[in-house]
């Protein structure tokens, strides 16, 4: 789930937990697809506390990401460990994000 | 082969000479030790023969007083020595010795040779031990001594010549040890003469046995010969003997045949094996040629894979998307076919209610032609009235015209018609009043049938609204249908697609494992393409070496072709 979302200058920090499904995703989506469309640049997504993701969810992160450098920014992911990571490696995912 | 040295005869008949020669020079070293040893032992036995016998020459008296230091005598006494040597001058020396080992009497030849009275000379120990012990004269072994090696005997000369009496000095009789080996040499002269005849008889009998034996190994030796020289045509060996030489030549026959076969097998053997090369030479090249497109190929694949890497990473983020976004639409398509089923609800109540104000509007539309017929009804009534209101309005003009005459009358009648101008009076105010209120009864008809035409029209409009409302109620109850269709064909779609989403590809963990899987695929494929190359690589340095050997191979057959073409066969 989404437990927090704040702007700090060109900057948003998004808190996750739990296990990201596609309905979570959607919301993630739909939080911050308006944001990308008013030139937001760059997202911090705090997922130590992240216990599962599924595609939909890395899906959305790589959408994220993509119109993030079209805006010249970029995501960074912090905190991520076990399941979460190796997701991750297996998807190459861990070339593309700038993991923290 | 060079044949200047000696022969297999002359080194046969040499070795035999060696051999005899060797026996006669054992049997003289042999012989000279034992003859040496017993002449050795014969010249002491005649020393102290001879020593034994001559003490007798000596007079223990006068010897006494010598020793006592009276040298009156010595003359006397020397003389019997020198008789010893002079009797036999075979000895070397003679001397009468005191038992220490001093000169006391030495002969003429000592005192050349240096020495005196009274010198100390050599005495053999152990002779001198038996002397004592066994009172029985005893010879030495030989010993070097003034410069020369010498053999002596002792003979103990006893007092008074009596065996009983004391041992007073010793009478010793020397030997050169030249004259032992002198004697030993002549003794062995003629065993030196009968082994030289020995040797010239073996010699000659070993030459020609010799000789005789080795013949067939001439004429191995000249087949052989033929056959270094590459003549392979000659008739095998006929020789009958049963020994080593039969079987020899057996065998040299064997192997000229066998060295004929061999050389037949690699004159085929070369052609076969320069062919082969030649083959071998073009297919390597085809391999290299092959290996050198693998090689292009595998560098191609390596660096295609290499860009797989990439293109992976990129292929990753897109699957990833597309899953998301397929995922998201069955998840928007569950949420549509639920607002579709409400949707399709709404627009079948919508449906029923349009069917009901469809209903409602016909009704309204009978009400509308009905009241159109009232106010017709009504209409023709208000005509009817506006006659009748027309009618009293002439009735009234005529009445009033009729009062006045009769007013007019009255008034001319003076008093007695006062009474009737009053009541022409009445009936001319009621005409008039009659004809007021015609007219006003004309007004309210024309009102009424002006409203009623008015009514007649908005009935009219309204009929014709109302039909248009119907047409209206219609055209949405057809919208409606459509939206019905549309709705259910909607959640077919809508259904389709969840259908469609609800592919196994889509799901998360498969497209994981699918990019997982690919990523490994591609990324291996690098390494393998990679290792291939390394691999060709190898096998092209390898059929370069190949090609080398077999370039090699070819130069040997023809070089074997050409050593083998000086074998006549």
């Amino acid at each position: 789930m989404i437990d927090q979302i704040k702007q700090e200058n060109d900057t948003m920090y998004i808190t996750l937990s739990g296990k990201i499904y596609v309905e979570e995703a959607t919301a993630v989506r739909e939080k911050l697809f308006p944001c990308l469309d008013r030139g937001c640049k760059h997202f911090v997504f705090d997922m130590s506390r992240v216990t599962f993701i599924d595609s939909s969810g890395l899906g959305v992160l790589v959408a994220i990401q993509k119109r993030a450098l079209q805006n010249r920014g970029g995501v960074s992911i912090k905190g991520l460990t076990g399941e979460v990571k190796e997701l991750f490696e297996l998807t190459r995912l861990n070339q593309v994000f700038q993991l923290d | 082969m060079s044949n200047t040295g000696l022969g297999m005869t002359g080194k046969i008949t040499l070795l035999s000479l060696i051999l005899v020669l060797v026996s006669v020079l054992s049997i003289l070293v042999v012989g000279y030790n034992v003859n040496y040893q017993q002449l050795d032992e014969a010249a002491g036995h005649e020393l102290i023969g001879c020593a034994n016998i001559t003490t007798g020459l000596v007079n223990t008296d006068d010897l006494i007083s010598l020793m006592n230091g009276n040298p009156s005598n010595f003359n006397e006494l020397q003389k019997g020595v020198n008789w010893i040597v002079d009797h036999k001058p075979i000895f070397k020396n003679a001397a009468v010795m005191s038992l220490y080992g001093e000169l006391l009497v030495p002969d003429k030849r000592l005192i050349d040779e240096g020495f005196e009275a009274g010198s100390k000379f050599y005495i053999d120990e152990d002779a001198l031990k038996t002397v004592l012990e066994e009172r029985m004269p005893a010879f030495s072994k030989i010993y070097e001594y003034g410069g020369v090696e010498r053999k002596t005997g002792y003979a103990p000369i006893f007092k008074d010549h009596d065996p009983g009496n004391e041992i007073i000095a010793l009478m010793t009789v020397d030997f050169d040890e030249q004259i032992i080996q002198n004697r030993t040499i002549a003794m062995l002269q003629s065993t030196v003469q009968t082994g030289s005849m020995f040797l010239i008889i073996t010699g000659l009998i070993a030459y020609f046995v010799v000789r005789r034996m080795i013949k067939p190994v001439i004429l191995i030796e000249k087949q052989v010969e033929q056959v270094a020289d590459g003549n392979l045509t000659l008739q095998p060996l006929q020789i009958k003997n049963k020994d080593e030489l039969g079987r020899l030549a057996y065998g040299v026959n064997k192997m000229v045949e066998n060295i004929r076969a061999i050389i037949n097998g690699v004159y085929d053997t070369t052609d076969k094996v320069a062919a082969s090369a030649e083959d071998m030479a073009a297919t390597t090249e085809q391999v290299t040629m092959a290996a050198t497109e693998v090689a292009r190929n595998t560098t191609q694949v390596a660096s295609d894979a290499e860009a797989g890497n990439e293109a992976i990473i990129e292929a990753s983020q897109a699957l990833l998307q597309l899953s998301s976004l397929i995922q998201m639409a069955k998840n928007k398509a569950k949420s549509a076919e639920e607002n579709s089923i409400v949707t399709q609800e709404a627009a079948e109540q919508g449906k029923e209610t349009v069917n009901n104000v469809f209903d409602r509007m016909e009704n309204i539309k009978n009400q509308t032609l009905e009241t159109e017929q009232f106010i017709s009804k009504l209409d023709q009534h208000s005509k009817e009235i506006h006659g009748i209101a027309e009618t009293i309005t002439k009735i009234a003009e005529q009445t009033n015209l009729l009062a006045l005459n009769a007013e007019i009358e009255a008034a001319r009648a003076g008093e007695a018609g006062r009474g009737f101008a009053v009541v022409a009076d009445e009936v001319r105010k009621l005409a008039e009043q009659s004809n007021r209120e015609a007219g006003q009864v004309s007004q309210i008809i024309d009102e009424i049938a002006r409203a009623t035409s008015d009514t007649v029209s908005a009935t009219h409009q309204s009929r014709l609204e109302v039909e248009e409302g119907v047409d209206a109620v219609k055209k949405a109850g057809a919208a409606l249908d459509q939206i019905l269709k549309a709705v259910e064909s909607t959640v077919i779609d809508i259904q389709s697609i969840a259908e469609v989403t609800d592919d196994e590809v889509a799901t998360s963990d498969k497209i994981v494992e699918l990019i997982n899987s690919l990523a490994t695929f591609i990324e291996n494929t690098a390494s393998n393409a990679q290792q291939v190359s390394a691999s060709t690589q190898q096998t092209s340095a390898s059929m370069q070496t190949i090609s080398e050997s077999t370039r090699r191979l070819n130069d040997m057959a023809a070089e074997l072709k050409v050593s083998v073409s000086s074998f006549k066969i």
